[in-house]
């Protein structure tokens, strides 16, 4: 069965269409790279999946659900800028997250914190913008979630806090759920995804298996999508 | 979730008016600590009307502060970037509404009840107390109905008119959120023209009553003269109209809840 | 010994390569219990997919073996281990040669080379 199908999904803001009749089925267990260059759609079809925003035409399906509250409560989802209230102490929002999300695992995120030398009683707007980023990363990885969506989880981090995001993604990755990465950041990444999507003007323009990809054109991924958005 | 939702709000809204109270009542309390020995020094009788000036200003700021405080809640929450944690939460979009709704209506309250006590403690109200005691006495007589009733329709109508002003600006932001450019600066217009539409809904809904129900009404209100009967009709019909108005907004804010927009 | 890997090939057969290194060169013993699969994942910091799915052929080399509730050994099969240690070897010595005579270097010349490079 799969976990996410999207069906002939349209979208446009005024008279721009971002995404163009998109159609999708993402299974469970896999960790799939959503690729593509800025501005070809990624963080459109991101927030269609949760909700923030209504398509124009086609249907998005979770679960074989439409999205809602049910789908909400199974998706875990790490937008590309920060989202929390920042007048909140770390010790707050784990309380916040494990008051609305009965698959939120306080403890594992306590534990998360505690290898990161984050003092849970500190308040967000005391902290460095890259911590602040690791907090949510804490946040979202800590749920036991069916498809964790994390939308350009490396972009503008420093070489470190890419290693010790991409080793929370993976040690916290089970075989019950997926994970959708999206990033323009290739090489940093392309190691640890089972599937690519390579999305461009709108339209999904390939889908793979990497490995599968390596093998059939002798060519890391990114130099692959390299030479596919070629200016 | 309504309850656990609820509790971040009045946290969240806390935070900012707990201060304000302190505050009130911190000065109500100087007040009427200086005016014991005001007569005693100028100096102090100088300070005692400044600090009397100040007290003034922050009693006639706290009501707006709190509804700045609410507006500011609905709007940081629910469309700011911390609305893609709020709206990713498995919780109904009437769930919101009812919160922020219940939560404004808690603090506009608390506020004005603060804003009683902060009065009574740093003056003498026995007095303020008497004329209004007075003026209600003159009200009740003329509308042929006991005190209590003037009470308790002065408190639903205060009330209502609180709510229907927060509500208003809820569905002028919600409304801002379908442009996809300025998105603030189409709340605030969105605002205003609720505002001009809701001003004329209530006098269409006048003329309806007027046709409908009571066409004397006109004479009443040429002539000036206040009969008990239309009185009370006049002050149901407002009643109803505010329900009304209170019952779009929440429509139209709910409607857009659910149809988001959050670039 | 360290893993090691370029993105230009399938993950997972460089994943085999590195694991079939480690048998060979005896970091990894005969009879010796493996990590688990997550674990290994972890250690190589690649996807424990496409960690299973090397696993799987090297399995089906039979360097590997699985006792079904105590997880994965190191084949105790030294017979097969040397093999496959000369095969790479071979491969190896292959390619060096390959190189050598590409710079114009006759088989008996290299063989020197190699005598004169001190190890």
């Amino acid at each position: 069965m799969s976990l996410l199908t999207c069906h002939n999904l349209s979208k446009s803001y005024g008279k721009t269409l971002v995404l163009n009749d998109i159609n999708l089925e993402i299974p469970s267990g896999k960790i799939i790279g959503l690729l593509g260059p800025n501005g070809s759609g990624k963080t459109t079809l991101i927030k269609l999946i949760n909700g923030l925003l209504m398509p124009n035409s086609g249907e998005i399906l979770i679960n074989m659900k439409p999205v809602g509250i049910n789908s909400k409560k199974v998706i875990s989802y790490l937008p590309e800028h920060s989202y929390l209230n920042f007048n909140m102490k770390v010790n707050e929002l784990i309380q916040y997250f494990s008051d609305f999300y009965k698959d939120f695992d306080k403890e594992k995120a306590y534990q998360l914190l505690k290898k990161l030398n984050i003092n849970a009683k500190d308040k967000l707007s005391a902290m460095s913008k890259g911590m602040k980023e690791k907090v949510q990363l804490v946040l979202v990885m800590s749920r036991k979630a069916d498809l964790y969506i994390l939308d350009e989880p490396i972009g503008g981090v420093d070489p470190a806090t890419r290693d010790y995001i991409l080793d929370t993604i993976l040690t916290n990755f089970n075989k019950e759920a997926s994970i959708i990465i999206s990033t323009h950041l290739i090489s940093d990444i392309e190691k640890i995804l089972d599937e690519v999507i390579f999305i461009k003007n709108g339209q999904i323009y390939l889908y793979g298996e990497a490995d599968e990809l390596r093998a059939q054109k002798g060519k890391s991924i990114d130099e692959i999508f390299r030479e596919e958005f070629k200016c | 979730m309504l309850k656990k939702v609820l509790k971040y709000d009045l946290q969240s809204m806390g935070k900012s008016l707990f201060p304000l109270y302190a505050a009130l009542i911190i000065m109500a309390i100087i007040l009427r600590l200086l005016n014991l020995v005001a007569d005693k020094l100028v100096l102090i009788e100088i300070i005692y009307g400044f600090m009397l000036l100040l007290f003034v200003l922050l009693m006639v700021g706290a009501l707006f502060y709190t509804f700045f405080i609410a507006i500011k809640r609905y709007y940081k929450n629910l469309f700011s970037n911390e609305g893609y944690l709020t709206h990713t939460l498995p919780v109904s979009a009437s769930s919101l509404l009812v919160s922020k709704t219940i939560s404004a209506f808690v603090y506009l309250i608390a506020t004005s009840i603060v804003m009683i006590l902060a009065l009574m403690i740093a003056i003498d109200t026995s007095q303020i107390f008497e004329i209004l005691k007075q003026g209600i006495e003159i009200m009740a007589l003329s509308m042929k109905v006991s005190n209590s009733t003037i009470i308790i329709f002065s408190i639903l109508f205060i009330i209502l008119g609180y709510m229907s002003y927060v509500l208003m600006v809820y569905a002028g932001i919600s409304l801002g959120q379908i442009h996809n450019n300025n998105k603030l600066v189409f709340s605030v217009v969105w605002s205003i023209v609720l505002y001009y539409i809701s001003q004329i809904i209530s006098i269409v809904m006048l003329g309806v009553m007027v046709v409908l129900i009571n066409p004397e009404l006109i004479d009443m209100i040429n002539q000036n003269s206040p009969a008990p009967d239309e009185m009370n009709q006049i002050i149901i019909f407002s009643f109803i109209t505010s329900l009304i108005l209170i019952g779009i907004y929440y429509i139209i804010s709910h409607n857009r809840l659910k149809h988001l927009n959050l670039q | 010994m360290q893993w090691s890997f370029n993105n230009d090939r399938p993950i997972y057969i460089q994943l085999v390569e590195n694991l079939k290194l480690f048998i060979i060169s005896g970091t990894y013993k005969p009879g010796e219990k493996l990590l688990s699969v997550r674990d290994l994942a972890a250690l190589a910091k690649v996807n424990p997919n496409t960690m299973q799915k090397a696993l799987t052929e090297l399995e089906e080399l039979g360097l590997i073996y699985t006792e079904r509730t105590n997880g994965k050994f190191v084949t105790l099969d030294s017979k097969l281990i040397q093999k496959c240690k000369e095969k790479l070897a071979k491969e190896k010595s292959f390619i060096y040669l390959n190189d050598m005579m590409n710079l114009g270097f006759s088989k008996e010349e290299t063989i020197k080379y190699l005598n004169k490079e001190e190890k």
